[in-house]
Order: C-alpha cells, then structure tokens, then sequence
C-alpha cells in the first residue's frame, strides 16, 4: 500500500525545532525515536487513515509508553508524572499524534487525575493513580445528562447520603468509552443549593458496581464510542466521594479547564496536512491554484494556534490569558479540525460517496490510495462535527470570551 | 418557455409536485431506516404513479414531463430522504434514452416506466463527471468488445442493465445486462445507506442491438443526461436542506437549557437565518438547473454554476444543523444525521463544489488572458 505515512523520526527540521532550545530539540528527537519503533506499522495506517484503534491496541501501546514513565506527561514528579515543562509537554504531544499512535485516552491521565491528586485523599491517590499510569485502568466521565448538556449545572442525578455510603439515581449520556471502561468518575447532585451549581458533588465509582447499566448509542459515522449510563440505586461507597462534598462544580471547572487545553490536536492537524498532500498528489491537484492556497491558508492558522498554545502555556496559570486561553483554543482547534477534514472530503471528490466493508474490500487502491484513506475520511468528517460540541460547544466558548470581552468578567 | 414562465409551474407540474410531496411527507423514518437501501415496494408505487416513466414519452409508457417535473419529484424524494435510484434510473438513464432513439431503448424505457427494469448509468451523470475516464471499446464486427472500470456507479442487487459511456474511436452508449459475460459488479455502500457498486469489465461483447448511440449522438444524449443529473441532483438536496432545516427549527423550539428554549438564543437563531439564506439560493440554483436542463442550448457553464452554489449550501446546512443539535446531532437515531449524509452523498455526486468550479476557473484563466492581449 502506497498510502503509509513515512516513518517520523527521519522528518526534516521544521519550524517548531526553530523555536525550541538545543535541549529540547534533543529531547524532541529522542521522543520521536522512542515512538517510531513502539508504534505498530498497522495501528499507524489505522490510525492515520482516521480511525480509532480498538481498546487492546490502545492497552499495548500505553503499557510501552508507561514503561518509560510517559502515560500521564502532564503529572508532577511527585504523583508519578514525568514532571516536565509546559514546553516539553507540548512537543511530546505533538510528536505523539505525528507518530500515528493511538490517543491516549484522556480521562484518567487529562481528567480525572489531576482532579483526584489535586484533591483526593491520600487513599483515593494510592487506589487510583497506578492504575492510571500504568495504562491498565480506563476511566469514563459521567458529566453530561439529557437535561445537562451546555447547562452542565442542571444536572438531575442524585447521590442520597445513606450513612456508610451514598445512592446514586439518575442517567448519564455521551459517556464516551463507558462500554469498556473499569472506573467512572461523575457529578451527582448531593444537596439542594441556593444556585444549581451548588450541592454538586464529585465522584468516583467502579463500573462493576451492581445497579450501573451501559446503552450504546451508534453515532454518525456508524462507530459505537457513545453510551448511555444509567444508574439504579448504586451504593456509592463513601470513600468514592473527592474533595469536599458539594464542591463538585469547582473540580469539574478544574477539570474542565484541562480538558479544553489538552485538546488542540496540532500533532494530527499536522498529519492530516501531510495527508492532504497526498491526496493531492494521487487526485491530480499539485496545480490546483485555489486548493493550495487554501492548504497554505490551514498551514498559517495551524502555526498561529502551535504559537498561541505555546504562547499561553508559557505565560503559566496565573495569566490573564489563563481564563481565555482554554476557550480560544478550544474554538480554534475545532475549526482548524474540521477545516482539514472537509478539505480532504472535498479532494476525495465523487468518491466521498463511498462507505464500509464493502467499500474496503471492492478495490485494492484508489488512485494509489487504499480504500480505507477514503473510508477513514469520510468517518473522520463525520464524526468530527463533534469537536465543536464535545468540551463546551463553539456557542458557549464565545460566550466565555465575550464575556470577558464585554463584561470584563469570566 | 422562458424562465419566468418555467417558474411559473402549468397546472400539471403543480399536481405532480403536490402529490409527490404529500406521498413521500406520509414516509415515515422508521420506514426509510428498515428499507436498507431500497423498498420493492415503494419502487412500485412510484411506478404506479408515473414517476419513473416521467421522462418518456407517452408513447414509450411515460408521462413526457421534463426536467423540471423530474426535478420536482426528485426534491420530494430529499426530503423523504429515500434511497432508491430514482435519478439513477428514471431520469439519467431514462433521459439518455429518450435522446436514443430505436426500437430497443422504446422498450427498454416502457420497462424502466413500469417499474420492471431498473437501470443505472456507468460512467457519466452520477456522479457529474462525464470527462473521467471510461471503460474503452473496441470493434470486432458490427459488435464491441469492451474492457475498462467504472469505480462508482449507483446500483444495487435490483438493478438490471446498466447504460454504460464507452471511449475509444468514439463515444458510445451501450446497454449491459447484470449478467453479462464479463462483467463484475461487486457491490458496496454509500455514506448514506444506498446501494452502489464498481464494475469491472474485462473484453465483454456488446452486441450491435446494444449499441444504442455512437459519436455525435451518444453524445447528446450524454450531455442532456448529465443536465438532468445537476437539475435533478440539486433539486434533492434542496429537499433534503428543506427538512433538515425544518428539523432543526423544531429541535431548537423543544430543547430547553439554561431554563430556555434554544430557539431564543440569538447566536442560534442568526445561524439558523444563514442556514435559510443558503437554502433560498440553492433553491434558485436548482430552478436555475432545471430550466436549463430542458430550455437551454448548451447550459454547461450555468449548470456548473448550479452545482458548485448548491454544494456550498449542502454543506453548511448540513454542518450547521449537526451543531445546532448539539450531542443529539451526532446520533444515528436521529433522523437529522440521516439528512447530513445524504448531503455529503449530494454534494460527491455534484462533484464537490471545488471540482463544480475547475472548468469555469479555467475558462476565466482564459478570458483574463484574452484582457490582457485586448488591452495591449
Ligand atoms: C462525541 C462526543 C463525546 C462526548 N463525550 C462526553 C463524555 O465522555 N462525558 C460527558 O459527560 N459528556 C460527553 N459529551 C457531551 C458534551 O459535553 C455535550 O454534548 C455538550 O456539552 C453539549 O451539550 P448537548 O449535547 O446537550 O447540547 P445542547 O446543550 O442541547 O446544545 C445544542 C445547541 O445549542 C447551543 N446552545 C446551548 N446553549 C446555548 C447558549 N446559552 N447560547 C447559544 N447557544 C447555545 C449549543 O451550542 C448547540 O449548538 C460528548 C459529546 C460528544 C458529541
């Protein structure tokens, strides 16, 4: 098959090593080694051609990237993590998605441990981060219900103090991974506050537990990655609450505000570029005026957000950009996103028609591509309208800027 | 008939319009959902009404409408988001037939009217790409022997011939039975459900009486076909666009948050008029497509025009209204997802927008050009 990405570690110098000092360039370099050989040949193709990899490719990858200490790069040193820089960080990010590794699944490394090392006991850090650096434990995230989605606050699911443990009643949805997931963790409403975001409170619970039933929900792009979670009379244990009860909407803020930042996805913006040139080579647009001046165009607003990011990480949490920052790039990242997914849709002309099994296996190539370039795009397309709802939809980013814009508040 | 006239529909387009809305309005979703990819049922009812015979002539079983009826009752179609090849068959193979004439395509058209014969045209119409490569024949005897690949042509396990665009020493127009020696269907997919299929052809015999057009006929015919296609593809994704902008005004007049409905969000509600701006110009577009289909010399270059406008429509009504459902929008129960893809099956068959604009982009290269020579 002609369609493989070229292995990363004999790329040229670009213009990240150009902003980056001797060390990091080093550093840089000895990250997209270590990928090259950890990342199978297929699970590369796969997951370059835009799919997501089934849950034991994930597990085989992320047992090769604990064995370096590397699942959670974003932890302190003193929870497990690697302790890097901000700037580290990014590069091993953007390196990561180059290399056409599977996504490390962000619910336990992005979301959920910070939260619990942040404010958990120092039992809950014991039970739960191992399992999280490890790779071996999958999280889901019990946030959004069918009355809670952009108003979060509304949330209906009860978690009845009973003494030695707590009764959760009540209905998730979206939860994305649930179907093989080994832990949730979730806001359940445990008193009735003055405003709707107090009372909220922040748990974590095993998905054997008995009362816990999972729903799948087929999305779109015809790929089960959604659930419904319900919950009849599921004995929380009372260690399965963090922090402090009825602070749960300060920690999903917390979390929140990770979520929208680890979300920028430059490193697969940056292979999807190198995809489209591809497909531009096999569908005859090299002299396409107007489809390289839009590539050149998606090229300028990717920089601008790598800068941006690296802009505003480096500027720390005490910025004011700090309260932007996350929603700034949440916007941009979900447009830069679908940008590229549309244009490779469109380059794929007639035949975006195209989907499935079937589809795969009626051609050996398409133009020098393998069906599943075709395929894989036109699933991506579809699924990735959800990068503009999932963390806080485009509307209700702009309206977290304008108020600060207008308002001069957040 | 002038284009103001052409808008003004005769009597007889508007009782064709009206119930064709009205049968597929009675469709339900869940019927669409179980049909997968074609209802025998529905197939005849279309046939009993007439439909697939809009295009022949009275005398070959049809109704003798053009393309705007056809175009009408293809929008009827969009918004009931049917899979079946009703352009396929019953009006870009049905149109290239009615340009052929011969005894045989006079019954093969009465069979398609009756509902009898579905055919699928290879290699020009669906999609809008007519100067793609074709399968290449060669003569032996009054017969051709023809080899060559057609990567997407729209047919399913219901189709019986196919009208196959052949090249070589010239353009022809032969009819293939499914089962011809030679030839490989292997089916597959499209993004929204339907039934399509490559086909494979290695040396297969077509017969003279199969021949139904060569050079400067088949071409006509071609081209007329391929007007049909953009008037009648655009007109079902302007029906498509009706109803997934409908669904979406009525999703928004439902879901509550923040104590509201959504429909009093005025971020919504603007992008909810963008979405209705495009609407109303493809709209225009697919007029546009159908006068030009049927009353225009040579409308290449508007119907391009029609296309290329129609697909941008498609793609921010489709996109728009996934994001105004917000998580909802990404499910597959939801019939608004249903309406998305059908829009991306729309929009490749059109071409895309960018490939709707390749041909103008060059011949204004040429008139820029042409300027500069003037002004010198
Ligand atoms: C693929 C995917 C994965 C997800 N994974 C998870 C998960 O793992 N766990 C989890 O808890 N949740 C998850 N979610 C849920 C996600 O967070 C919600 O979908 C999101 O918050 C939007 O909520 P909603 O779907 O109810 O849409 P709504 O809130 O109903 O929004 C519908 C539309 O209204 C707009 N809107 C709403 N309020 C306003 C306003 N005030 N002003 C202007 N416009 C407004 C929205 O922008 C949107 O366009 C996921 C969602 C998706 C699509």
């Amino acid at each position: 098959m002609t369609d493989h990405p070229k292995r990363g570690s004999q790329s040229p110098a670009d213009h990240i090593d150009l902003l980056l000092d001797d060390d990091l360039r080093v550093f840089r370099h000895g990250v997209r080694a270590f990928l090259s050989e950890a990342v199978p040949t297929e699970t590369r193709t796969r997951v370059d051609n835009g799919y997501v990899p089934a849950k034991p490719e994930i597990v085989a990858f992320l047992r090769k990237l604990a064995s370096r200490g590397w699942v959670a790069p974003g932890w302190p040193r003193e929870h497990g993590g690697p302790g890097w820089t901000q700037l580290q960080r990014f590069v091993f990010n953007l390196e990561l998605a180059r290399s056409g590794a599977p996504a490390v699944p962000p619910f336990g490394t992005s979301m959920v441990g910070p939260v619990i090392y942040t404010f958990g006991t120092d039992d809950q850090k014991a039970r739960y981060l191992p399992g999280i650096l490890s790779g071996e434990e999958f999280w889901c995230q019990g946030f959004s219900e069918p009355g809670a989605g952009s108003d979060l606050a509304n949330l209906r699911t009860r978690a009845e103090d009973r003494g030695d443990h707590y009764l959760l009643n009540g209905q998730k949805i979206w939860t994305s991974k649930a179907q093989y997931a080994d832990r949730i963790f979730l806001l359940a409403r445990t008193d009735d506050g003055e405003r709707k975001q107090h009372g909220i409170s922040f748990f974590v619970l095993d998905m054997d537990t008995p009362g816990i039933e999972v729903k799948p929900i087929i999305s779109i792009d015809m790929n089960h990655s959604l659930n419904e979670v319900f919950f009849t009379d599921v004995k929380i244990p009372r260690d399965g609450l963090v922090g402090e009860r009825g602070k749960g909407w300060n920690y999903a803020k917390f979390l929140l505000g990770n979520e929208r930042t680890g979300i920028t996805n430059v490193g697969r913006c940056r292979n999807q570029i190198e995809r489209l040139k591809r497909l531009a080579r096999a569908r005859g647009l090299a002299s396409d005026g107007a489809f390289l001046t839009e590539l050149a165009r998606v090229e300028a607003d990717l920089t601008a957000m790598e800068i941006t990011e690296i802009r505003l990480l480096s500027a720390g949490p005490g910025a004011p950009s700090a309260l932007t920052g996350p929603s700034i790039l949440k916007l941009q990242s979900a447009q830069i996103q679908q940008t590229l997914q549309a244009m490779i849709v469109s380059a794929l002309g007639p035949m975006a028609a195209a989907r499935g099994k079937e589809f795969e296996s009626a051609f050996e190539d398409l133009d020098g591509l393998s069906p599943g370039f075709f395929d894989g795009a036109v699933g991506e397309y579809l699924f990735g309208r959800a990068a503009s709802i999932y963390g806080g939809t485009n509307q209700i980013q702009r309206d977290i800027l304008a108020k600060m814009a207008l308002d001069g508040r957040a | 008939m002038t284009f103001l006239e052409h808008l003004n529909q005769s009597d007889e387009a508007r009782m064709i319009h009206d119930t064709a809305a009205r049968w597929a309005g009675g469709i339900a979703d869940e019927a669409v959902r179980a049909s997968n990819g074609f209802s025998p049922d529905r197939w005849a009812e279309m046939a009993q009404m007439g439909w697939l015979g809009i295009l022949a002539g009275e005398d070959q079983g049809g109704l003798g409408m053009g393309a705007a009826e056809a175009a009408t009752l293809a929008g009827a179609m969009g918004g009931a988001k049917l899979p079946e090849p009703f352009i396929a068959s019953a009006v870009v193979a049905a149109g290239a037939l009615t340009r052929l004439p011969g005894a045989a395509t006079n019954t093969l058209l009465a069979d398609i009217a009756a509902g009898q014969v579905i055919a699928a045209p290879a290699g020009f119409g669906l999609p809008c790409d007519s100067d793609a490569p074709c399968p290449t024949a060669t003569a032996d005897g009054d017969a051709l022997v023809v080899t060559g690949e057609v990567a997407l042509c729209e047919a399913g396990p219901a189709t019986g011939v196919f009208l196959l665009r052949t090249g070589g020493a010239e353009t022809c127009l032969v009819l293939l039975d499914r089962d011809a020696p030679g030839l490989e269907v292997t089916p597959y997919r499209a993004v929204d459900g339907r039934h399509l299929a490559r086909l494979v052809l290695t040396q297969v015999r077509v017969p003279a009486g199969a021949i139904l057009g060569r050079g400067a006929g088949a071409v006509a015919a071609l081209t007329h076909a391929e007007a049909l296609a953009v008037a009648a593809l655009c007109a079902d994704t302007v029906g498509t666009m009706d109803r997934a902008l409908a669904l979406t005004a009525a999703y928004l007049n439902e879901r509550e948050q923040f104590g509201r409905k959504l429909a009093s969000f005025q971020a919504l509600r603007h992008l909810t008029a963008d979405m209705m701006v495009e609407v109303e110009f493809a709209r225009s577009m697919a007029d546009l497509a159908a006068f030009g289909a049927d009353g225009i010399e040579a409308p290449g270059e508007l119907l391009d025009r029609a296309r290329a406008r129609v697909c941008r429509a498609a793609k921010l009504v489709g996109e728009t209204s996934i994001q105004l459902h917000g998580g909802m929008g990404m499910t597959d129960e939801m019939a608004i997802g249903h309406y998305f893809r059908r829009l991306i099956f729309l929009q490749a068959m059109m071409g895309q927008e960018a490939g709707a604009l390749r041909r103008r982009a060059a011949t204004l290269a040429e008139e820029i050009e042409l300027q500069r020579e003037v002004a010198q």
